[in-house]
Parts: C-alpha cells; structure tokens; sequence
C-alpha cells in the first residue's frame, strides 16, 4: 500500500496525506466537545459544585518564596492538615499585624518544613507549628514535603525566570479556578462518573483556597459514617466492627480505644533534640517559633490520648524543644470547639477559633513586643539521657 | 506501626481504596528540582502553540519563519531548563562546522580525522552526562570485587533532555556528510532548526538530516486540510497517550510491578500485556504528536510506529517499532559493523552488539542492557530457524509467529520495565499464584490483548491509510471521542513522556 510504505520511508520529504475533507470534521468536533464539557459544567453547577484550586508544589512554592519577601513581617503557619482546616487568614491578619503564609501541607510532616524555614537567613518571621506526636518520631520522613520543597529550589535557584512547571501551575490554577470538573483535584472524568452519573454523590464538602487555606463543610458529609471513618483510622484500626446500630458501633469502637497502650516512640527524643536545632537557628535571627496542639474531639481525642500519653509526649517535647507551646487542652476556650469528623474544625468555626487562638497567645497579638516566651520547666535528665 | 499514618482532611476518601504504591518513570523528587521538559499534553504546550503556529502563519519570508522556529525551539528547551541550551548549542555549532570541512575536504586521513572528532565531541557528551555515574558505579563495584574500596564523587550531572534524540541526529549529518551521501553545505540556521526542531528534539523520531535538511531548503506552504489533518493526528496521539497509556494501563501496570508480592497471575498477565500496550500508546502516541505538529507547519517527518504487535517475528518487529531509532542503528552501527557480510558467526555477533548497544541507549542501567541481549538472541534464533526451515508457510504458522513474537517482545518488556533483577523475579513470581484480579486488572488485561488483536488485523496496513478510507462523519466522531477522551483523563496524575529519559 502507498501511503504505509512511502510515509514509513526514513528518508521521505513528503507525506502521504489522506484526501477529502479534514478542516470541517474537526471544527464540527470542537463545537461538540465544547458542547460536552459545558454539558458536565452545567450539571455539576446544577449539583452544587463550586471550582476550587488544587493545591500543588507549585502553588506551596509561590507562598514559600513570600515568606523570605515578607521578612519579620510575615506569620507563617506550618504542619498539616489542622493548619490549613482550622486557621482563618484574615482574621489572622487582622489580629497579628502581620501577613499570615499558609505552609501547611495535609498530610505531611512539618519537621522538613522547618528545618527549610531554619536554614534560610531571609526567615526572621514567626512561625507557628501544627504539633502531631507521631510527627516527632518520623524526622526524616519526607513524603510530600519533598515535592513542595523542590518546587522551591527549583524556583530559588531559577532566579525568578519562569520555568515549564511553573508556568504549567499558573495555566492549571487558572483553569482550577474557572471549571467545576476540576474541583477537589479531581479529573473531568472521575466528576463524571462519581458526580454527574452517581447517584450516591460524594459530596464537596472540601474547597481550597487560593491562599491554601481550606474550608470544611461537614454539613454535606454522611454523618456519623465520617466520623468514624476518621476515628478507626487515626487509632489505626483496620477491621470495622460489624454492629446492629450506631449506639452499639460507638461502644464497641469505644471499648478498643480504651485498651490501646501509649505507643513507645524509640526516637522521639533525639529527634525533639534535632528540631530544638532548627528553632535556634531561627530565634537566633530574630524570629519565633510556636508550637500548637490543635483541637480533637470525640473518640478521635479519647485515641490520640491514650497512645500520645501529654506527659511522655507534648510536655517532654517542649522541655526539650524549649519553644513555647499551646495545648488547646489548657485552654476552655479552645477546648470547648467541637471537630465534626474527631480531628478538623468545620468552617463556620474556623474565624471564632482563630480568635480565640490569638486571645489565648499573647505573643501573636498586635503590637505585642513580649519577648519569646520560654517553657518554664528545663529538660528531666531522663531526656537528656535519652538525647545523648 | 499503628497511629504512625499519615493523617490528611481529605485522606479520608482513600479508605475505600486498596493502598498501592504508584511509582512515576520519573522521580518526582528529581524532576522537581531539576524542572520538567515541556510536554505535548501540557496547558503549557497549548499556549507555547497557540502562539507560535499563527506567528509562524503570518511571517513574510521563508527566512524570517526559520529563525522564529528556531528561537520558538530554543524556547521550547530552555523552558526545561536554561542552562542547558548552551549544550545544544555548542553540539550544533561542532557538528555543523565539522561538516563544512568535511564537505570542503578532499584527503581521506583528514576526513577521516573530522569525523572521529565529531564521533568523540557527541559520544563523549553523551558519554559524559548519561553514562558517567553507571561508568563509576561499576568501576567501583569490581574493585570492591578484587578488594580494592573505592570511593568515587558523587555525580549529581543532570542528565540534558533529549540529548540521546538530538545526538543521533546530528551524527547522522556528518556520518552522511563523510559518506558523501549528502552536501555539508547547510547554513547555520538550517542546521541549528534541523537538530532543535521543537517537534522532535526531545523524544524523537530521530529524524534524518537527508530528510529534513531538503525540506527546510525550501518554503513549506502547508495548505489549512494539511494542517487540519496534522491537528487530527496530535489529537489521536494525545488520546494514546493520556486515555490509554495513562488511565487504562499504567495504573495496573505500576501496582504490580510497585508490590508484585500483593497479586496473583490475573494482575501479573494484566501487567505483563499492560505494559507492551502502555509504552506503545505512550511512545506511539508522541511520535504521532510530533509528525502532526510538523506537518501543521508544512514538515514531513517519517512513521516512527507501524502496528509493531502484529509482526510475523523479530526482524519484522523492528521494522515496525521505534523505526528511526532502528533504523539509525542499522545504518550507522550494524552495517558498518559488517552486518551481514562475513559469515555467520560474525553476522550474529554484529547483531548481538547492535542490540545491546541499543538497549544501553535507552539508559544506564543493566536492565536495559540486558532488554538488548534479548533482543539480540531473539534475532539470532530467528535467523536460525528461518536457514534450518524446511517447511512452507501457512496461516496456523504465521499466527503461531505472530503470537510468539508478541509474547516474547513481551517477556524482554519485563527487563525494560523492572528496575533490578530481583523485581523482575518478583514480578514474574506472581505468574505462580492463584488471585483473582480487581475489575481494573481484568480490563487492561482484556484491553492489551484487544490492542494485539487489533494491529495483528491491521498490521498490513497504515495510520493515514485507515484513516483515508474513513467519510466526514467517521472522522468527525473520531476526532470528538479524542477531544472529550483528552478532556476526562486530564488533570490528576500527570505523567511525563516515558521517552524522554532516554
């Protein structure tokens, strides 16, 4: 055949191309796909779909290369999902003074966060950390940090000339602003087949903000399934107990949590010792570092506490770290917000909470020129055995 | 350890999912730091086109449309990464004056040394940025062997995009040129756009200086059919590429060949077919991006891919896969090797060494070296078979040929495909156990084999001769199922080209 054996040729200049019409069938197929997609738009608007930005290394990069702009001006907030739930930037903003930088990545450690912010002499602002006691253990663990942290690298050492990737982030943010069936990080195609066509909609109850703040509509989710659902996962359980009805369900759950042992994390306290390194460096410049404990509710709570026993934990952590530290637990205020899925405030409480949360620690309060407060109570030879 | 997980707001959906690692043919960590090519199925591309091509339309003089395209190229590279144009540069700046004088020259031993030194500049260079930390890494382990410790420096050379397409481009420049089969008479522009040629620079097909040098000598006007059909052709490429290679088959594929140990022969089958049919939509797909780009801007550029699982045995199957790649080894390797020309035994070694080379071409590492070798014996147990065949040629044989080529292409995907030795045991370990597979396993099993099927029953035939049979109405839905189809399976987990770390 002609056209397989001339256009095969490694030496051809000319191709074969097939005759007849080709302009107009393609036309005619762009007006009917954009028919389509405006179709899916159409009827995830009708379903309640909002557009909402994905959060990328990309977009954590461009917040990152403002917190070296902002200087001492800028407040930045680091850890992971609690962070990015439960603080509100506005208010934020308006209460502190300064410009709150959302560096919380969901899901993620905060400790290779730090020791980035640490290293970086253009740092001096404060910064307040999402605590996890499992964090601690898992120095090292990188996971979705490390993309984050090369996408600024990447951008650090570009010299500011824009690049494929992140001209590839500033297209896609733009079209995750505008379409519906991008929504969530989703592709067009799983919004078909799990929102247009299915019935069982799952719900949007999650938006991201351009700022990477994220809000939370537990309103939509299917209750108490949620719940529960974060509840065995956060105690690690992997079975779910078979029940005639939830009342039966909550105790059964309720029963297991109550045997769990405190876990014993071998190197928590080398590692609290290492992270004291990286918030030195920073105080040394002038900068801050707060730790906080964000609030937990439920059996999500009654877990956390039995395996992260406070005193061998968060207390022993800040007599190492010696930075100061919040436990929502010390304050009724903060202790009395209630988290709809056991972990993460729903969004209608993140302003109120956010208040609450600069009223309960004076040094992030406008005009506050309080010096870095310090734990009080110096390292237990214990951990200072445990350290060396 | 219980409670140590990764804890997200949103992670809470993934408890319906079975945990399974999704491992990337590019290190994400690495490709962040090191930025990323621009790709055919990026938003990045579409606006890079978007204004080059209407630029490229409304520019009087061939002149003036040579040097944007080759600005336009440049750009296209330097978006990977800027320091890095200087390379391509300097290798198009050596090349083309290399070839002047060669074409100038007239005394064999100077002609001669010409050629050696533009052989050294590019090998040396690929040499350098792609072998050089494979080259320490086994120096140091056979002195460790013969007890001396070695420490070697760390290597933390990048590895320059496309550098192994646009060095055996330019080399086949002047190998032609020292041939006398072609002038060395291009001017600079010509050759610079010939080797930076945004279409083909970073993952081929390695396109011809024979081929595209005339082509550029002249205006190409390309009339609004061929562009539209070139349009088409992108479109059909972009649908290999990000419907089936990366929605259908390369999630099977990556969980099972990322934890072999959590399936059985179902998922094994489905990852053994899986990934002949990934890497040909994904491979196939781009090059038939680049042949329609070139064509919207009025260049001809030669099939790289030609229903390669229909073949009727290995010298067939080459003929079909990876054209420009094969054929460049032919030209410039194996024929100059002897081919085969000197018996047997030499003609099977000159095999054995074209194959490995070109398994070692796609990447330092062992794994493909021995994906050559097998090549390379596949090659020479069909040749013996076809001197010692005594017996006609028959329908039950030419499929039982057919199928055996494809399953053993399939057997040599293993070794491409694994990292180590111990994963390609590991994955082939799970022909041995009994496990019913996910729907998912089952569908990209189902759908490798259809695709089999399918370039079995085509295999005579061609792309654009398929295509020239078909009305207005048949390409008009087959360029909207490519439009929607590219729309769904956008966003989400992006891969890049598998072909560009070659």
């Amino acid at each position: 055949m002609r056209s397989s054996i001339s256009n095969s040729d490694i030496h051809l200049t000319e191709r074969f191309i097939p005759g007849g019409r080709w302009l107009l069938p393609l036309v005619v197929a762009a007006a009917i796909a954009a028919l389509a997609v405006a179709g899916e738009e159409f009827l995830l608007a009708k379903r309640g779909f909002v557009p909402a930005i994905v959060d990328s290394p990309a977009i954590w990069a461009r917040e990152r290369a403002r917190v070296d702009r902002l200087g001492g001006d800028a407040l930045v907030l680091i850890g992971a999902s609690h962070m990015q739930l439960d603080i509100d930037l506005d208010a934020m903003r308006r209460l502190t003074g300064k410009e709150p930088v959302q560096l919380a990545i969901d899901g993620t450690s905060f400790v290779p966060i730090l020791a980035d912010l640490a290293d970086d002499e253009r740092v001096t602002g404060t910064i307040l950390v999402d605590y996890q006691d499992h964090v601690i253990e898992e120095r090292d663990r990188s996971d979705g940090a490390a993309a984050s942290l090369g996408a600024w690298d990447r951008i650090r050492q570009s010299g500011g000339i824009p690049d494929f990737a992140t001209t590839e982030a500033l297209l896609g943010d733009v079209l995750h602003r505008n379409m519906r069936s991008f929504a969530d990080g989703a592709s067009p195609w799983d919004s078909l087949a799990l929102r247009v066509f299915d019935e069982r909609i799952t719900p949007q109850y999650l938006v991201t903000l351009p700022d990477r703040t994220r809000l939370a509509d537990y309103r939509k989710v299917t209750m108490p399934q949620f719940y529960y659902a974060r509840v065995l996962r956060n105690a690690g359980f992997r079975d779910v107990p078979s029940a005639a009805n939830w009342s039966d369900f909550d105790a059964i759950v309720a029963s297991r949590i109550r045997s769990l042992p405190p876990l014993d994390l071998k190197h928590f306290a080398g590692n609290a010792a290492a992270i004291a390194t990286s918030v030195r460096k920073i105080e040394a410049r002038g900068g801050r570092v707060v730790f906080i404990m964000f609030p937990r509710s439920g059996l999500v709570r009654e877990a956390d506490e039995r395996m992260y026993p406070r005193a061998l934990y968060w207390d022993r952590f800040l007599r190492i770290v010696q930075a100061p530290g919040l436990n929502y637990t010390d304050v009724p205020a903060l202790a009395a917000f209630v988290c709809p899925d056991g972990a993460h405030l729903d969004m209608r409480e993140q302003r109120p909470f956010t208040e609450a949360l600069v009223h309960a620690l004076p040094i992030l309060r406008q005009n506050s020129g309080r010096p870095v407060g310090r734990v009080a109570s110096a390292p237990t030879e214990a951990d200072q055995e445990q350290v060396r | 350890m219980k409670g140590l997980v990764a804890r997200g707001a949103s992670g809470i959906i993934a408890l319906a999912v079975p945990a399974r690692g999704r491992p990337t043919f590019i290190d994400p960590a690495s490709s962040a730091l090191q930025g990323e090519p621009v790709l055919f199925n990026s938003l990045s591309f579409l606006v890079f086109f978007s204004i080059v091509f209407p630029v490229f339309v409304f520019l009087r003089g061939w002149g003036a449309k040579k040097t944007f395209l080759l600005a336009a190229s440049y750009v296209f590279y330097a978006a990977w990464n800027p320091a890095y144009v200087g390379i391509l540069a300097f290798s198009t700046v050596v090349d083309w004056w290399l070839a002047r004088q060669l074409g100038k020259e007239d005394r064999p031993d100077r002609r001669k040394a010409l050629l050696v030194v533009s052989l050294v500049v590019n090998l040396g260079m690929l040499g350098f940025f792609k072998y050089g930390a494979f080259a320490l890494a086994n120096v140091q382990g056979m002195l460790a062997a013969v007890g001396v410790l070695y420490a070697p420096p760390a290597w933390d050379i990048v590895l320059p995009v496309g550098i192994s397409f646009y060095t055996f481009a330019s080399l086949s420049y002047t190998i032609d040129v020292y041939r006398r089969e072609i002038r060395g008479d291009a001017s600079l522009r010509d050759y610079a756009l010939f080797v930076a040629f945004f279409p083909h620079l970073v993952a081929g097909p390695i396109v011809r200086a024979r081929a595209l040098l005339p082509q550029l000598a002249t205006p190409r006007r390309p009339s609004v059919e061929q562009v539209a059909y070139g349009l088409t052709l992108v479109l059909i490429g972009l649908f290999c590429k990000d419907v089936f290679a990366d929605r259908l088959f390369a999630p099977v594929v990556d969980a099972v060949y990322g934890t072999p140990r959590a399936f059985g022969v179902v998922g094994g089958l489905a990852a053994f077919f899986g990934f002949a049919a990934q890497i040909y939509f994904d491979f196939g797909g781009y090059s038939l991006c680049a042949i329609g780009l070139a064509m919207c801007f009025g260049f001809a550029f030669p099939d790289n891919f030609r229903f390669p699982y229909g073949a009727r045995g290995f010298s067939d199957f080459w003929r079909r896969w990876h054209i420009s790649l094969s054929t460049w080894l032919r030209d410039y390797l194996y024929i100059p090797l002897g081919g085969n020309r000197g018996g047997e035994w030499r003609t099977c070694r000159n095999l054995v060494i074209t194959m490995l080379l070109g398994g070692l071409w796609h990447g330092a590492s062992w794994m493909f070296v021995i994906w050559g070798g097998l090549h390379g014996l596949y090659l020479i147990g069909e040749r013996m078979l076809r001197r010692r065949w005594r017996g006609g040629s028959s329908t039950a044989l030419d499929a039982a040929g057919t199928v055996v080529t494809f399953v053993l292409v399939c057997v040599a995907w293993v070794a491409f495909r694994a990292p180590s030795l111990e994963s390609a045991g590991a994955f082939l370990a799970t022909f041995g156990r009994w496990r019913d597979g996910f729907a998912t396993e089952w569908f990209a099993l189902v759908a490798a084999l259809s695709m089999f099927a399918w370039q079995w029953r085509v295999r005579d035939s061609s792309l654009d001769a398929l295509l020239a049979g078909r009305g207005q109405v048949a390409r008009t839905a087959v360029a909207t199922a490519c439009l929607v189809g590219i729309f769904l399976a956008s966003g989400g987990d992006e891969r890049a080209f598998i072909y560009f770390q070659f």
